[in-house]
This record gives C-alpha cells, structure tokens and sequence, in this order.
C-alpha cells in the first residue's frame, strides 16, 4: 500500500468522520448552528439596512431641489438667460426650465380636488394662469444648495425672481449630508461589532462542543492518530457548520425582508424594499455569507481543537 | 471460569532469556517535577526487557501514572530520559510522536471507549486512524475480539457491556495494531474479582506471545499470584524492585 492510497483513505475517512460528527451530535450542532446563523443574519441585516438607508438617502438627495420662481412679468428668453448661466456653474448638476403652461398643467394633473380643479378652469377661461415660471436646480451635493440659494437671492436677480423655496427644505436639506454620514459610520461600527461579536459567540460555542468530544481526541491519540487526523474531522465539521449556517441565514433573510417589505414600503421613499435589495444583492451575499461562515466554522475549530493538540 | 480454575491455566514461568535480554524501555535518571514543586517522580532508573512482564505497585500518588505516561510519550521528564530501545522518546519529534505511539498499546482503569461506537467500531478505530485499507480492517477486528472472546458481541455498544467485557475491548483495541509495550493502567481498578483474573489472564497470554507488558495496579492479590517482577514505588521514588516478588508495600 503507498503512501498516496493511505492519504486517500484518511481524508475520506477525516470527511465521514466529520460528517458523522455533524449529523450525529444532533443537539449541539443545531446549537452552533443556531448561534452561527443568527451571527450571520445579524451582519447580513445590518449590510442590508445601511445599503437600503444609503439608497433611501440618496434617492431623497436626488429628489432634493430649489426652485426659483419667476414673476410673471419675466420673459422666456430672460430665463432661459439665467437657465444658463446657472448651469455653468459647477455645483449644479441640472437645471429645468418649467414654463407657466408646464405648471399648469402639472398642477393639474397633480391635484384630484374638484374645487381647486373648477377653481383653476375659471383663470384659464380668462385666459390667466395663476402659476409662476419657475427653474429647478439640483445641486451636485446637498452642502452646496445653501450657496445657491444665496446666489439667487443676489441683487441682480431680484427683479426677475419672486420666490426661491429653499426654505421650506432647508431643514430637510441641512441635516442630510449629516445624516448619511452618521448612518454610515454607525453602521459599519455596529456591523464591525456585530462580527466580532459572533467570531467570539461561534468560537465559544465551537469550543463547548470539542470540549464534550476530548475523550474522543484523548483516545485518538492513544491508538497514534496524527494530529492532522484528530484536527481534520474537526475542519470538515466547521465547514458543514458555516455552510448550514449560510443556507438557514439565506431562508431566514429571504424571509423576513419579504415580509418586512409591506411595512417598509409605507415610510420608504421611492421603491426601495429590503427584499428587491436583497434578491438585487443576492449573490454577494449568498457568497460573502457561505464565505464568513464557513470561516468562522474552520478556524474556530481549529483554535478550539489546538489545546487537545498537545502531542 | 472460577478464579480456581483460571490460575491453574496460568503459565507461570520463568524469565529463561535473562542474560540477552534487551531492554526495551530504559528510564535514566528521570525525575518529573510539576509546577508547584511538586515532586512526582525523582531520580528514577530503570529497565524494562523485551518480552517482560513488570508490575508497578504503590499507593495512589506514588508515581505509577507518570511513570507509564512517560512510556507513551503523555508527559516527558523534568530532567533525565526515557529510551525506547537506544532511541531518547524526547528527541522524537511532536509531528512523529502519534507514529511512535503506534508501539504502545494503552489500557486504563477507565476503559476509554467511544460511546457511541461498537465493539467493532471501537477497535477498528485504531486501525483507521493509521489509514489501514478497510480490507485489512475487516480481517484483523474479528481476529482480535476473537482472541479477547467478544466475537459474538461485535454489534454491542460500550454500555451494553459488563466492564470486564468493556476492558476486554479496549484491550483488542490496544493490540490491533500490535504494539510492542503494553502499558495498562490499573486495568482492574473497576472490575469484579472474576473479570480481574480474566483481564489479568489475557495480559499474561499476551505477553507469553512476546509483547512487553507494563501494569500498574492496587491489587495485592494478582501480584502475589502471577509472581512476576514488581517493582514498588513510594512517593515518587522506586523502593525495591525484585524479579518475582509479591505485593508488599
């Protein structure tokens, strides 16, 4: 028999044993297994909310606008001028012009009350519209459109422009840089926590079920099992653990952000849900979650298994 | 089988290979000191031959365990050596040691068997560990129990056994891969009279087929029987050591 043959042997034998290991020690296997998924759930959740709250700020940075609104007096050509001066400006991503006829009709389509509707229907047989011109601007970030609320209440516009709206954003428009800044960093925090948090719950729950199989490695190596005999099956068996983990963790996700969706999707701007984001990210975090777990499964074994290692 | 009977069927003979004799085991000046300036095992010399049979007498704390843990490479001297023929067990190297320990076979008090295995399972586990071919293992377990008569009760489990049939598993076990040391330690130590002198029987027929044996015990009444050599212990230090001696502390 050659050396290769007696290789081949023992590491069908190390996997079986594992295997054997996993299935058979019902109780505590379901137990790692339980602690490691919820560690996983955990870091996968808070990924998934720091990206759904970045995407939902960012969806409001993007809905973020000032308007300026125009006597009526002003003609077209006057704010086409302006129009483009403005978008020379490198701050501003974009400028559109909304005519009076634009707002109009606009409005029109925006609003479902009958008496404002009939109301508008009167000026309009008049021939007179009640609704100003006006230029949105979209800054290309939020700290910026404090600037330009100050450059178009300058001198030189104040014959033309009747109305900037910034003030009724500006709370929403101060505080946003801010807030996605602070959620950023405290989710990355609570995630870095999180994860060592679960390296240390799954190391110690590994830890209790090597210690409950000591007379096995006691007796492995009495009958001269090499330390890599002892060691494998105990590698295999962390690697079933992640990879166990891994899949409970995806049905536990699926789920949840499924039935979180609903809910969400009344405070959520826009059409963000955690399930699209998730089913979106799936395979990133299929793969970085079989990648952790099956991690944190192999080398909290082998740090577990090390003190019953001492030759 | 009355224990009567039994000691009839005991060979009681002597060592006749005396003068060429080669040691198999040397202990030269060994002393073991743990932390805590406890003393363990001081100054201790002593040979083991091949093919003997010696038995270790003293009372608990006397030094017996770390005596033959040093056989198998469980514990290593403070100061001094412990040979396997002209090889120093230290200076084997901690990659190569389970290798070496495939020459000790090991017995305890406590049977050290997997519970959740069978008989079978039990003592072909040591054949697995090495990577013997499932052919050579469903050949050599079924001689073994054989020889140790538990071939009828290889589907068992650990705790559907007596402890002396127990003991008799661990004992196939420490012989599957014929060792060339056997060192039991107090392998009675939980068995009833009977199941002792059928243990202490299987010892002495191992050894009559040439393998070394090494046993620590308690009990008075197998060493005064089998009137092999016995070394006596006290306190960590070897008190006499006489070629056919009985139990006397």
């Amino acid at each position: 028999m050659n050396r290769i043959t007696t290789r081949f042997i023992k590491l069908g034998r190390t996997l079986r044993e594992g295997f054997r290991n996993f299935h058979r020690d019902g109780w505590l296997s379901f137990a790692t297994v339980s602690v490691m998924t919820l560690s996983l759930y955990i870091i996968a959740m808070t990924f998934l909310l720091v990206t759904a709250g970045g995407a939902l700020l960012k969806n409001i940075q993007d809905n973020v606008s000032i308007s300026a609104y125009f006597y009526p007096s002003v003609a077209e050509s006057r704010i086409l001028d302006i129009k483009k001066e403005l978008e020379d400006i490198v701050e501003i991503k974009s400028v559109v012009y909304i005519s009076r006829e634009d707002a109009l009709k606009e409005f029109k389509e925006s609003t479902s009350d009958p008496l404002i509707l009939s109301a508008l229907d009167e000026f309009e047989k008049e021939g007179d519209n009640p609704l100003l011109a006006s230029l949105v601007i979209k800054a290309t970030a939020p700290e910026h459109y404090e600037d330009i609320a100050k450059l178009l209440s300058l001198p030189k516009y104040a014959d033309d422009i009747s109305e900037v709206n910034f003030s009724k954003n500006q709370g929403v428009i101060g505080q946003l840089s801010h807030i996605i800044n602070v959620t950023r960093t405290l989710g990355m925090t609570l995630g870095a926590i999180f994860i060592a948090i679960a390296v240390l719950v799954v190391y110690n729950t590994v830890r209790i079920t090597m210690f409950a199989r000591r007379q096995e490695f006691e007796i492995m190596r009495l009958v001269g099992a090499s330390n890599l005999y002892v060691r494998l099956p105990s590698l295999y068996e962390g690697f079933f653990y992640g990879v166990a983990a891994a899949f409970m963790t995806l049905i536990l996700l699926a789920l949840t952000t499924y039935f979180l969706a609903p809910i969400a999707e009344g405070v959520a701007f826009g059409n963000i849900s955690l399930f699209t984001l998730f089913v979106h990210y799936l395979g990133h975090i299929a793969v970085t979650i079989f990648f952790i777990g099956t991690l944190l499964g192999m080398i909290s074994s082998a740090i577990a298994i090390r003190r019953y290692l001492k030759a | 089988m009355t224990t009567e009977a039994a000691e009839h069927t005991v060979p009681v003979h002597d060592n006749v290979e005396q003068d060429s004799a080669i040691p198999i085991i040397t202990f030269e000046n060994v002393s073991r000191i743990y932390p805590g300036e406890f003393v363990a095992l001081s100054d201790i010399n002593l040979t083991i031959n091949e093919g003997e049979f010696v038995t270790i007498v003293g009372m608990s704390g006397a030094g017996k365990s770390t005596l033959l843990r040093m056989i198998y490479a469980d514990d290593m001297p403070t100061t001094g050596r412990v040979f396997f023929y002209e090889r120093p067990i230290d200076a084997i190297k901690r990659r190569l040691l389970p290798f070496y320990r495939r020459n000790i076979g090991t017995v305890f008090q406590d049977f050290k068997l997997l519970p959740n295995r069978t008989v079978f399972e039990n003592v072909a586990y040591a054949l697995e560990v090495q990577g013997a071919p499932n052919a050579e293992i469903e050949e050599e377990v079924p001689q073994i129990l054989e020889i140790v008569g538990l071939e009828n009760k290889m589907e068992f489990f650990p705790a559907q056994l007596s402890g002396g049939e127990q003991q008799r598993v661990s004992l196939a076990r420490a012989l599957i891969h014929r060792p060339r040391v056997i060192v039991a330690d107090e392998p009675t130590g939980n068995l009833d009279p009977v199941s002792t002198w059928e243990i202490m029987q299987l010892l002495l027929r191992i050894n009559e087929y040439g393998t070394t044996v090494v046993l620590a015990t308690h009990n008075d009444a197998i060493v005064d029987r089998i009137k092999k050599r016995v070394v006596v212990m006290d306190r960590g230090v070897i008190v006499r050591d006489i070629a056919q001696g009985t139990y006397s502390l």
